[in-house]
């Protein structure tokens, strides 16, 4: 046979990849060990402390083709806000004040209906172009992607070159996958006119039959309750070893990998009901594999520009949001948006997020290490899916030995 | 062996070379094929060959073929006897007969030497009749082996695949990529299958021609290109002529498509390549937690004594408490490593990475029969050889 530089590495049962360690959080010392020999976390570090690496509230300060604020939902209700600027006004009588506040604030949120849906009609348009020039399904599109990182990898680990872009940006990948909520409209629409006016209570009580990027912070922070309690299923959490091992997608028991997909909305309750009856677990474990990959590629994109990238890589606190609560790197009862609305609750996300990607892209040919992502950790392995790279999750109290050695 | 010297007369036009060109072929040695069993019992069924016919998109049929085969094959190895063929019989026609008996080769899996003889015979008559594939196939086969034939013989191959260069003709363009292949000059050898492709892109050949550069694409690497090479390879070729096209575009896909790759390996496993059982093996264990399939497509790279089957094998039995089964396995690869030392590295490496299972084996067996350490000592003392290698 013929010596390629593929090698069928994977899949061998022979050979044990070597595997980053877990990043310590129980004292700054031991962060300190953990910046040391975690050259990636290191990087990150510095790229958040020179402000290389920014969190930015305004989406035109941001880096372009990375966010992509407008199929996102909004972080602060503006009722305070609005009643607040009733009460300062001089122009409207004390007497109306009351009745104004309740107008405007209706208002604001009609308003916010209003462009959410337009935004997902333009999303949806724009997802349409991608998937018209490339000529498949979003979904297909996504697995492509992927294989044209895999390829990528492979290729710059050979030649010794730095990630170049692919066919498109974060931000086109990211409607491309958010492109679905558009399908909620008609429903939407139809409970609006049956129920009129109160159709924002009923999207309070059922905050998931509303478009993503419709969602007030109080259904926000519904879904993101339900979405964490799903954490347990996470292949991780069943084994009993620091560091998670290989598993693939088809080791992962069939509830847990529909309690998964449901949680992460990738399957309808009709669909995952009809698999799990005819006893279809390939097309479970394929979704499985999908979200796994999407969640992979979104994660390659961000760590791809914020070591590689020469200028500012900025991301709106409305995608660090979004970024979180789709690694689950949060804990039951965390209200995300309001840590992201406050100064050291978005220093909290982010180092989270850092951490996370500094156990998972350490070593890979993507922070310039020897390895591509699937040598470090094998093939679609879900035994690291959404695990914080820490033994325990960043809280406010280990965030100050992380905060200390960046500041010394 | 018998060996052909080429006598070409034709002119360097295009148009003469099918028309006038004539090859004189002297066997420099023939010889009689000792107990040559009689034609209908080794000529496939019809069906078969019916078959072939059509895939080949021949206008020939069984019942106008069979006698000319049978009496050819009667005539092999007595040059004084002229074999008769039909006068309505062109070039392409015997050259048709020569692909059939290439193609039931393929499939059978298996070579027979008479028939082997016999595909030369069509295939100097082809070449005698002014078939340019034919010529082309027999210069080239001179000058794969040039010490075997003599310096004239070389020099007339050359100056023929020289014309049939400047003609364009297909098939010397794709026999001259695979010649500077063989010499490791693959810069040469993609121009040459470029070349090939601008003149004919959508046969059977065409899809070899992809295969071929598809892993060279893999070597640069350019593996979107090698995938596109591939893909065009399996949708042109049938499966037994591009086996590797298969494997390779299942290595590009593991990463990516598991599914698709399993898929793949499996056409190529189906195809007998061996490489593939231990991936096939791997892939079922690891990825797709299918002990019992793995243990099929291990056993299978067992009876080619593939080392990495025999640590597959063990692992799943491992996974599937077959202990007794597991034991046998290491007590084979104890005896295949002490006859075959070459093999011993992997083997101290698997004993290594599987201590703790091996003790549980032993846990659940009263005689394990396992004495590593002592083994470990004795193999020391003695390195491999080149010897002692299996040669496989």
């Amino acid at each position: 046979m013929m010596h390629c530089p593929i090698w069928a590495r994977a899949c061998s049962s022979a050979r044990t990849p070597g595997v980053p360690a877990l990043i310590s959080l129980r004292d700054a010392r031991l962060f300190q060990e953990s910046l040391s020999a975690n050259s990636t976390l290191a990087t990150f570090k510095d790229a958040y402390q020179t402000g290389k690496f920014r969190v930015v509230e305004d989406e035109d300060k941001a880096s372009a083709g990375l966010n992509s604020n407008r199929s996102l939902p909004m972080l602060q209700f503006p009722k305070y806000r609005i009643f607040e600027e009733v009460a300062k006004d001089a122009k409207i009588g004390e007497w109306r004040k009351p009745v104004t506040k309740w107008a405007r604030l209706a208002k604001a949120v009609l308003k916010m209906y209003m462009v959410g849906l337009k935004n997902n009609w333009y999303i949806r348009k724009s997802a349409k172009k991608v998937t018209t020039k490339f000529g498949t399904t979003p979904e297909q599109f996504a697995a492509e992607l992927y294989k044209d990182m895999t390829f990528q990898e492979i290729e710059h680990r050979i030649k010794g070159l730095r990630p170049a872009p692919l066919r498109i940006n974060r931000s086109e990948f990211q409607e491309l996958h958010r492109q679905k909520e558009f399908w909620k409209i008609p429903a939407f629409f139809a409970l609006y006119v049956v129920f009129e006016e109160f159709l924002p209570l009923i999207c309070y009580l059922l905050p998931s039959i509303v478009p993503w990027n419709c969602l007030t912070p109080g259904g926000f922070k519904k879904l993101s309750d339900l979405r964490v309690s799903s954490k347990s299923l996470l292949p991780f959490k069943s084994q009993d070893k620091l560091v998670p091992a290989y598993a693939s997608p088809y080791s992962v028991p069939l509830d847990n990998v529909i309690g998964l997909l449901r949680s992460h909305r990738m399957i309808s309750r009709w669909k995952a009901a009809v698999y799990r009856v005819s006893g279809n677990r390939t097309q479970l474990c394929e979704l499985l594999t999908q979200l796994s990959q999407n969640l992979t590629l979104d994660d390659w994109f961000l760590v791809s520009q914020v070591v590689n990238a020469d200028g500012i890589v900025a991301i709106t606190d409305r995608e660090l949001v979004n970024a979180v609560l789709e690694r689950q790197l949060y804990f039951k009862g965390e209200d995300l948006n309001a840590l992201a609305s406050t100064e050291i609750g978005r220093r909290l996300l982010v180092w989270r997020l850092l951490i996370y990607w500094s156990f998972r892209f350490h070593g890979t040919t993507v922070t310039g290490g020897p390895k591509t992502f699937s040598e470090t950790w094998g093939v679609n392995n879900v035994g690291i899916m959404n695990f914080p790279g820490s033994t325990q999750l960043l809280d406010f109290n280990t965030l100050k030995n992380v905060v200390d050695q960046c500041c010394t | 062996m018998r060996s052909s010297l080429l006598r070409f007369e034709g002119t360097n036009s295009r148009s003469s070379m099918n028309s006038k060109a004539s090859l004189c072929f002297k066997r420099l040695a023939s010889f009689k094929l000792p107990n040559r069993p009689p034609f209908h019992e080794v000529f496939p069924q019809k069906t078969l060959v019916n078959r072939i016919l059509f895939e080949l998109d021949s206008k020939l049929t069984f019942p106008k073929l069979y006698p000319v085969y049978e009496s050819i094959y009667n005539n092999l190895g007595h040059s004084d006897r002229e074999n008769a063929l039909p006068k309505s019989f062109t070039a392409s026609d015997v050259m048709i007969m020569k692909k059939v008996l290439e193609k039931l080769r393929h499939r059978t899996k298996s070579t027979n030497r008479n028939f082997i003889a016999l595909e030369n015979e069509l295939l100097e008559k082809a070449a005698e009749m002014g078939d340019n594939d034919a010529i082309g196939l027999l210069a080239y086969s001179v000058l794969k082996n040039p010490q075997k034939n003599s310096a004239e013989d070389v020099a007339h191959a050359k100056s023929l695949i020289k014309q049939l260069y400047q003609m364009n003709h297909s098939l010397t363009l794709k026999l001259t990529g695979d010649f500077a292949w063989r010499s490791d000059d693959f810069t040469n050898a993609e121009s040459y299958y470029k070349r090939f492709l601008e003149f004919e892109n959508d046969t059977f050949r065409a899809g070899e021609v992809y295969g071929q550069l598809g892993i060279l694409y893999l070597r640069k690497p350019d593996l979107k290109e090698a995938e596109r090479c591939f893909l065009s390879s399996i949708s042109l070729a049938p499966r037994e002529n591009v086996v590797k096209s298969y494997y390779h575009l299942a290595q590009l896909y593991m990463e990516s498509y598991p599914l698709k790759a399993r898929s793949l390996m499996e056409s190529a496993a189906a195809e007998g390549f061996k490489e593939s059982f231990q991936l096939l093996g791997f892939l079922e264990m690891n990825y797709f937690q299918n002990y019992a399939k793995s243990q099929q497509w291990f056993k299978l790279g067992m009876e080619l004594f593939e080392v990495d089957c025999y640590i597959g094998y063990f692992d799943s039995c491992v996974k599937m408490q077959k202990w007794h089964l597991a034991k046998k396995c290491l007590e084979t690869m104890h005896l295949l490593v002490q006859k075959n030392t070459a093999q011993y590295p992997a083997y101290e490496t698997f004993l290594k990475s599987r201590e703790d299972k091996i003790e549980a084996l032993k846990l659940h067996s009263t005689n394990p029969h396992i004495e590593v350490s002592k083994y470990a000592t004795q193999m020391r003392g003695s390195p491999a050889t080149k010897r002692n290698t299996w040669g496989l």
